[in-house]
Formats: structure tokens, C-alpha cells, sequence
């Protein structure tokens, strides 16, 4: 081996604790970079786990021209819902689920009270088969804080947002008569206001951010009170992986012509996707910073070092050491110390995510009132982008106090104290 | 015929500090032969140092020619300077200047290593240079686990390896003991007898003087006494 890479290795050991301060600085900031990181994975993925397994679905089937009419008669955009048609759908490599729904707006009022008042509220509705929910958007069940689901789904049942149910003053009693259900009232596809009674059977967390006016019902009771049986507003679908949802969502197009419309979970809920990019970008900000500040220090240890070592730089000059030679020795230093620290601090820093996934960390994601055990994960490809970033960078920096040492003037160096 | 290892003429050194110019050599014309056993005295700030330093190629000239063993070494840049200190300068300091972090054997080694053409015989040499100067038994000690003579050995022994020219000794025994400081010179005297090594001391120590076979003296620049 070069002497002067012995000479490079043999210094770190020479100043242990420099050396361990330096290490330390290197630990403490990849480690915590990488919990930070880590919980912010475990952040997003709750959103869009919460998004796509309890509201959207990987991917949606509607009608062609559903969504620029969904807000003014979302009737009007139906499908039908047919054995052949969900067949052909299933038959697309990689779905390997299908869920109808049916989403429409009703008027619910609750049953006079003893002074004979009864509370009225606009709300927005979905008409779901609670088995076919299971396969495609098996959180919506979790969510359920009082009661229970919807059981099944030609039941007059109805479940509704826990905050909703709130205000209205509906009460979820398994043990009340029929005389005391409310009725949900909505306008069919012909304009007629038709009503039903239906049990309030459980009530929802607020899992996902937006409008809290919002009740489940079973798809067939739906389908009887707006007229439209056979019908569905939507297809939700489920693909083996959310890998594969763009590749799977062309396939679909390809698969079903113009006479529908296939958007993917990016497309229906577009405020993840950004929220993704921006808390990608405030975090790459926050770990320039916080790099910055741990690099700084380990520049500032490597200065001492050569102040310290002035003399023995000048020593080396004297038996012919070129100064590219002091520039490798301090850089060697440097990088030798980037290594260990980035591998004691990627081990760290996965040890701290393994705690927390182990025992999750209970949170609400904002806007919502349902608690997530959020399990923070690690992208190895991140972690070794990480890793080497910071191995790049620490040598870089000892560029600087290598640079200055080799500039030193022999002769001075020789007379350092 | 005697061989000129050493050959300066008009050699001057300026230093600039803010407005002041500093002339610490006035023209200083030297020759030195090889085998010769030399020492430079004088004051402090006479400039002894300085022209230690310039023949060293640890500092370079002002103006005037400086030519070391056939080359002129005026001009020169900092690379080239470190291949001519590595291939025909050895140095032995007053505070030994080992690396702490490397044993006696790599410390002697340490010069040669260097070079790109290295010696297949290198640590043959080391360990027969050991020998010479009492070394043989630590060989794998580090400088802190020796006394004051050991190091200077050390010192002496790396100083020795590359086969140099010139060896230039700055207050060789300045910190050593009076029977330490007489062992060494009697080694360096030697190995100057025996391997015709050209030795240069700057010293006040009279027992090198007592040694000497040359004794130049400088003053404010300028060579007073050389014979």
C-alpha cells in the first residue's frame, strides 16, 4: 500500500477523538436524515395508502364525459353494469379486483324527536357492494369508529361520517325501532325525489381530507331509491401493484375504445402527487442545510488537523512529498472517514426506522381525525443515493484544508511548534 | 580531482515584508566537494538558516545560481525542488521530525516509497542501514517509544537511505545529552569517512566544530570566514 494512504488511515486512529466527534457529526446527521426521511415515506404512503385503498382505488372506469359532468348530473354518466363488461375488465393483465359504486347527493332527516323537530342535511353519497369493497378498498371498512359496516349490500343501511352524524344529531342505536331510522330522500335519474329508510349502522373516521358531508349505502338499496338498477357511476379497480397502474390503466383504455373514460389514482386525486413532489423538494432543502452544517464541522476538524500537523506537512516536504501527494493524503483522510461515517450512519439510521416500523408510530394524517399507525420505510436505492452523497461531498470538502496544507511553505512548516 | 557537489555564486535571498526588504543573503559564493564534513557557523539572523535552507531547495534564491550535484536548481518550480530534495538531499532536524504514525522501519523507508522506480532491495537496505546506525532491535517501534539518540538515528538512517548528495543537519544535537550528542557524531563522522557522505551542520555545539573539517561563518548575509 502507498505510504502516504497508511500514513492517511493511520492519522484517523492517531486522533481518536477527533476522529470520533467527526465520525459522530457524520452519524448523527445520515442517521437522522434517513428517520426523517423514513417517517416522511411513512406520511405519504398512509395519505395514499388512506387515498387509494379506502377512497379511490388504484383506478377508475367511468363513462367518457363523466368527469366534466360528474358535479351537474352525475346520473346521466352510468354504466352498465353487466357480467360481460366486468369480465372483459378483469381479463386485463394485472386487475385483479372490481368494485361498483354509485355516487349521487340525497337529502337525510332523522326521525322527529318527542317535540316532533327532525334535522335535515344535504350529503353526498356512495352506493357501494360491501364484498366487492373488501377486494379493492379494504381500509373504507377500517374506518368504521362506532358501530359496524354496512353488511350487505341490498340492506337498507346506512353509514355515515362521524362528524356529520355529529352536527345532525343521528345517533347509531343497533336496538331502535324502524320508526325511529332516518329517511335519505335523492332525486332519480328522471328527476323524481324518492326517499328510503334506512338504519344508521355505523359511523366513519375522517380518513381522508374533504368533505365530511358524506354517508355510505349498499349498492342495490342505492340502485332501488334513484331507479337506476343495473347500473354504477364507477368501476374501482385493484392491480397486483401500484407499479403497474399506468401500464395497466393504458391497457384498459386500449381495452374498452373511447365509450369510457380510465383514470389512475395520480389523476383523481392530482394534490397527492404534488404533495408528494413538494414535500420531496422541502426536504431536499432541509438535508442541503443540515448536510451543509455537518459538513462545515468535519472541514472545520480536518483545518485543526493540519494546523496541528504543520510541521510534520513541512517534515514530509523536505523528503520530496509533491504537494498533489499532501492533497491525496488529507482528501484520503477525508474520504476514508465519509466511508465509515456513512456506513455507521446508514446502520444507524436503518436501526432508528427499524425501531419505528416495528412498533409504527400512531398519527392523523392532516385533515383527518382517523389515527394511522404509520410504519416509516426506507427506499435502498434513496439510502445508497444518500450514502454516497454524502461520502461525495465529505471528500470534496476536505479538498479545501488539503488544499491549504499543501500550499504551506516548507520552510515555515518546519519552524511550526 | 575533487568533485564540486555544491556550487553557489552570487546567491542572494530577499524577504518582502509590507514595504521593508529584508536582504538575508548578500551574494554568497560557495563550493563544496563531495566527502566534505562542513559547518556553517554564525549569529542569530545572519542568515545561516536561509542559505541552509536555499541549499536544502527548501527555499529558492532570489537571484544567483545554486548548482547541486551538476544541476542548476534556480528556477526551478515546487515539484521538481521535492524530486531534487528526494533523490539528492538528506535531512536530519534538531527535533528528529519523524512521523509519529509510522515505525523506524517505514520512517526510514518512507523517502524511497515515494518514487515511482522503486528499489526491490528496499527493505534489505533499510534493515542494513538499521544495523549501521544500532537500530536493529526496533525496528518496528513507533518514534514515541524511543529515546532522543534513537530518533535522531532514525533520523539519520532516512536521511541515508536515498543515497543523497548532501545531508544537511540542523542542530543535529541540540537535543540530545552530551554522550548521546557525541555518539552521534561519531556516527555521522563514519559514516561520512566510510561512504564519503557529504555532511553540512549548522550548530553552535563546539563538539561539532571540534569535528569539522570546514568551518564557513556567515554574517549579515555575507560569508565572512570560509576555509
Amino acid at each position: 500500500m502507498h505510504p502516504l494512504l497508511i500514513i492517511a488511515a493511520r492519522n484517523l486512529r492517531r486522533n481518536r477523538k477527533r476522529t470520533l466527534l467527526t465520525l459522530g457529526a457524520l452519524v448523527i446527521g445520515i442517521s437522522i436524515m434517513m428517520s426523517l426521511r423514513g417517517f416522511i415515506n411513512a406520511v405519504l404512503s398512509a395519505q395514499i395508502d388512506a387515498a387509494i385503498y379506502g377512497y379511490t382505488g388504484m383506478i377508475q372506469i367511468h363513462k367518457a364525459g363523466y368527469s366534466k359532468n360528474v358535479l351537474s348530473s352525475p346520473l346521466d354518466q352510468s354504466i352498465k353494469d353487466t357480467p360481460e363488461l366486468r369480465a372483459k375488465i378483469l381479463a386485463v393483465p394485472q386487475v385483479t379486483g372490481l368494485a361498483p359504486r354509485l355516487q349521487f347527493t340525497g337529502l337525510y332527516s332523522t326521525a322527529p324527536d318527542s317535540q316532533g323537530n327532525s334535522e335535515t342535511s344535504f350529503m353526498g353519497l356512495l352506493g357501494i357492494d360491501p364484498a366487492s369493497e373488501d377486494v379493492v378498498a379494504p381500509n373504507l371498512k377500517s374506518w368504521t369508529t362506532d358501530g359496524t359496516f354496512l353488511s350487505h349490500s341490498d340492506r337498507k343501511e346506512i353509514v355515515l361520517n362521524k362528524d356529520l352524524a355529529a352536527i345532525i344529531g343521528s345517533k347509531i342505536n343497533l336496538a331502535a325501532t324502524e320508526d325511529q331510522w332516518p329517511v335519505l330522500m335523492s332525486s332519480d335519474v328522471d328527476g323524481s325525489l324518492n326517499g328510503e329508510i334506512l338504519k344508521p349502522v355505523g359511523l366513519l373516521a375522517n380518513a381522508v381530507p374533504g368533505d365530511k358531508r358524506f354517508a355510505l349505502v349498499p349498492l342495490e338499496t342505492a340502485r332501488k331509491l334513484l331507479r337506476m338498477e343495473g347500473l354504477a357511476t364507477s368501476y374501482l379497480l385493484r392491480v397486483s401493484s401500484l407499479a403497474v397502474v399506468e401500464t395497466t390503466a393504458q391497457n384498459l383504455k386500449q381495452t374498452l375504445g373511447p365509450e369510457f373514460e380510465v383514470q389512475t389514482w395520480e389523476e383523481l386525486i392530482p394534490v397527492l402527487k404534488k404533495m408528494t413532489a413538494d414535500i420531496g423538494r422541502i426536504f431536499y432543502f432541509i438535508s442541503i442545510a443540515f448536510y451543509t452544517v455537518i459538513i462545515l464541522g468535519i472541514v472545520n476538524a480536518m483545518f485543526m488537523s493540519v494546523l496541528e500537523r504543520t510541521r510534520e506537512i513541512g517534515t514530509m516536504m523536505s523528503v520530496g512529498v509533491r504537494r498533489q501527494q499532501i492533497v491525496l493524503l488529507f482528501v484520503v483522510e477525508g474520504f476514508l472517514l465519509a466511508v465509515v461515517g456513512a456506513f455507521a450512519g446508514v446502520l444507524a439510521g436503518y436501526f432508528f426506522v427499524f425501531l419505528m416500523h416495528h412498533f409504527g408510530i400512531p398519527i392523523s394524517a392532516p385533515g383527518s381525525t382517523f389515527k394511522f399507525l404509520m410504519r416509516p420505510t426506507l427506499d435502498p436505492s434513496w439510502v445508497l443515493a444518500n450514502g454516497s452523497i454524502s461520502i461525495l461531498f465529505t471528500s470534496l470538502v476536505s479538498l479545501w484544508p488539503a488544499y491549504r496544507a499543501s500550499r504551506l511553505d516548507p520552510v515555515e512548516a518546519l519552524q511550526a511548534t | 580531482m575533487t568533485e564540486n557537489i555544491i556550487k553557489i555564486s552570487g546567491v542572494t535571498r530577499q524577504y518582502i515584508l509590507g514595504k521593508t526588504v529584508i536582504d538575508a543573503l548578500r551574494g554568497i559564493d560557495l563550493e563544496i566537494v563531495k566527502g566534505e564534513f562542513t559547518v556553517v557557523l554564525g549569529p542569530s539572523g545572519s542568515g545561516k538558516s536561509t542559505l541552509l535552507n536555499i541549499i536544502g531547495c527548501l527555499d529558492r534564491a532570489t537571484s544567483g545560481s545554486y548548482i547541486l550535484d551538476g544541476e542548476e536548481i534556480a528556477g526551478r518550480d515546487f515539484n521538481s525542488l521535492s524530486e531534487i530534495r528526494n533523490r539528492k538531499i538528506g535531512f536530519i532536524f534538531q527535533s528528529f521530525n519523524l512521523i509519529p504514525v509510522l515505525n523506524v522501519m517505514e520512517n526510514i523507508e518512507f523517502p524511497c516509497l515515494l518514487r515511482k522506480d522503486r528499489d526491490p532491495n528496499l527493505r534489505e537496505n533499510v534493515l542494513k542501514i538499521c544495523e549501521e546506525v544500532g537500530l536493529s532491535s526496533f525496528v518496528h517501534h513507533k518514534p514515541d517509544e524511543l529515546s532522543g539518540g534513537q530518533r535522531q538515528r532514525v533520523a539519520i538512517a532516512r536521511a541515508l537511505i536515498t543515497s543523497p548528495s548532501i545531508v544537511l543537519a540542523d542542530e543535529p544535537t541540540a537535543n540530545l545529552d552530551s554522550k548521546t550528542s557525541d555518539q552521534i557524531l561519531d556516527l555521522m563522522v563514519n559514516l561520512n569517512k566510510n561512504h564519503q557522505v557529504t555532511f553540512i551542520f549548522a550548530t553552535h555545539d563546539p563538539r561539532v566544530m571540534d569535528r569539522a573539517r570546514r568551518t564557513l561563518r556567515i554574517k549579515d548575509g555575507k560569508m565572512e570566514t570560509n576555509y
